[in-house]
């Protein structure tokens, strides 16, 4: 299984190489795997590809951290008064379909072209699928223990970390997997389509700036960066990650 | 089993090779695409379409059958990768996205200058009265990252300054018609670098400011907008001096005709014929074929190293070997 992939990939690269080296399409087109290679190389060591990469990141870490923050306090204040639960319920469906982009320009009026605006349009895509994914963990888990937590007469503290916190992880770790894959892509369209920047440039307005200057190598290689991250957390830091588990 | 896995194996394989062949097209063509982007800076192709005149120039080349396709693309980069891909013949662009191509290997060259074009650098807010006094939360609206607009800014960083990337980390890339949305919150941390219509059309919002205008970053009048085209149309001398022929009838048609001019634009542009002419009435737009300041922006840009040195030997006009 793994050497077809290996080979597969020799194969795909191979093959871009040599149409590359061929002269048949243009470089601006097509080029050489090697020369997009040596283009990576050179963006990481001397045009702060890594600073631009962190940046992009940090933006969607941030966002994902109001995101929790803010989901937590929706799903106490939904599960504490009936309406507002019916409520967040009724926002979700008319909101959640909203691409990050097509509320851009609304978000331009309302807050002008800054970090705000960014972080608005980001917290708008990671907010709504952890707040659906762990609202119905919440309910499951106040089904499945609603009697013992009157029975045992368990304090506020006890019920929220002992049962709700801990007992949601697992879905936690699914629902942070899934807002940072809308986050990330929200955020490379978003500096792409509109090139919005906060003082530091990200991965979108990277590859965007690329394309403007006919820098066809870099535009491939800042490709390349954006999709190795999207494989590295979404593949190995939120599957992997290790979080307890109630038993 | 293990022969199906192979032949899926193959499968795959061809079609990855296929697709690979299939970025590359040659395709026989007997239509002409010419594409423009928006803004009263194209006035003269908008004329040469409701004319006739390149029709009539081809029909007089014996090229009756090639047929005309006219395009609007929003920015010079879209018309340098349809010209790229061979879906595009003639364009018209800036000139600094012009000669980035050029640097980059692009076989085009200029057949002519269109249009000089009045450009500023506009503020939505009376708190910003000067480039001076903006920090760096301020936001800079341009078309792209360099586009004209972007390296006027940089001439004017340079001069003032001595460092032509100061204001590179605040720069907006957005559409004429999306940074005059932008312009209208009038958030006082918003500049936009516009040209005409947009550009009349801001000055009328509340508070707006001119805080800097094209001509003062470039230190005189330049070319705005150049009529480029690829190698493969300048190798069929019929259809390009046909063209060629066609476009200069265009501008000298909205210098000997401006009221005919005036009623055709009106009615492509969707402004009222008075809007119109105050625009156009504008002392810095002008439409003429000669191309100026092109030394300059080539210098300029060599000098930032946003172009390599090679472009000073590069022919930058068709017919230039000739002359």
């Amino acid at each position: 299984m793994n050497k077809a992939r290996i080979f597969f990939i020799l194969f795909i690269l191979t093959a871009w190489e040599i149409m590359g080296q061929s002269g048949l399409i243009h470089a601006g087109i097509l080029p050489p795997f090697s020369d997009v290679v040596k283009r990576f190389g050179e963006m990481l060591f001397y045009e702060k590809l890594i600073q631009t990469t962190l940046y992009s990141i940090f933006m969607v870490l941030l966002a994902m951290g109001l995101s929790v923050i803010i989901t937590v306090v929706l799903i106490i204040l939904g599960r504490k008064y009936k309406w507002v639960g019916t409520n967040i319920e009724l926002l979700h469906s008319i909101v959640s379909p909203l691409p990050g982009i097509a509320i851009l320009p609304l978000v331009i009026l309302w807050f002008g072209i800054n970090v705000e605006a960014m972080l608005f349009i980001l917290v708008h895509a990671t907010l709504w699928p952890m707040w659906r994914q762990l609202a119905l963990a919440v309910d499951r888990l106040h089904k499945q223990y609603n009697r013992l937590e009157t029975v045992f007469h368990l304090s506020k503290f006890k019920r929220f970390f002992h049962i709700y916190v801990q007992g949601s992880l697992l879905d936690l770790k699914s629902a942070l997997s899934v807002s940072w894959s809308r986050g990330w892509r929200a955020l490379i369209s978003v500096e792409m389509i509109f090139g919005m920047v906060g003082n530091q440039t990200g991965l979108g307005w990277l590859i965007y700036e690329r394309r403007m200057y006919m820098d066809t190598e870099g535009l491939y290689a800042g490709l390349i960066a954006i999709g190795l991250c999207g494989v590295f957390f979404e593949a190995l830091v939120f599957t992997k990650l290790k979080l307890g588990r109630v038993s | 089993m293990k022969t199906n896995n192979r032949l899926s194996f193959a499968l795959i394989m061809i079609v990855v090779v296929l697709l690979l062949l299939g970025c590359s097209n040659d395709t026989e063509k007997e239509t002409l695409i010419i594409a423009d982007q928006f803004g009263l800076a194209y006035a003269p192709i908008e004329i040469m379409k409701n004319q006739g005149f390149l029709r009539e120039a081809l029909d007089g080349a014996g090229l009756s059958t090639v047929t005309i396709e006219w395009k609007r693309l929003g920015n010079t980069t879209a018309i340098r990768e349809a010209m790229l891909s061979e879906d595009l013949d003639i364009g018209f662009v800036g000139i600094p996205p012009f000669l980035i191509g050029v640097d980059n290997g692009m076989d085009w060259r200029i057949i002519s200058g269109i249009s000089q074009t009045p450009s500023a650098l506009i503020a939505s807010s009376k708190a910003v009265d000067s480039l001076e006094a903006i920090d760096d939360s301020t936001r800079i609206i341009v078309p792209q990252p360099g586009s004209i607009q972007h390296i006027l800014l940089s001439m004017y960083a340079k001069r003032m300054y001595g460092d032509s990337k100061k204001y590179d980390h605040q720069l907006v890339a957005m559409s004429h018609p999306d940074g005059y949305t932008a312009m209208r919150t009038g958030a006082s941390n918003t500049l936009h670098f516009t040209t005409p219509p947009f550009m009349q059309q801001e000055m009328k919002l509340e508070n707006a400011t001119v805080l800097l205008d094209g001509e003062t970053c470039f230190g005189g009048p330049f070319t705005f907008i150049v009529g480029i085209c690829p190698e493969r149309i300048y190798d069929n001398p019929k259809i390009y001096t046909a063209f060629k022929n066609a476009l200069e009838k265009s501008i000298e048609f909205i210098g000997t005709y401006p009221e005919d001019a005036l009623e055709v634009l009106s009615e492509s542009y969707d402004y009222s014929e008075a809007d119109l002419k105050a625009y156009m009435d504008h002392p810095q737009m002008i439409y003429e074929t000669d191309v100026r300041g092109l030394d300059a922006f080539v210098s300029f840009m060599v000098e930032e190293e946003i172009l390599s040195d090679s472009i000073l030997n590069s022919d930058l006009y068709w017919g230039s070997d000739n002359e």
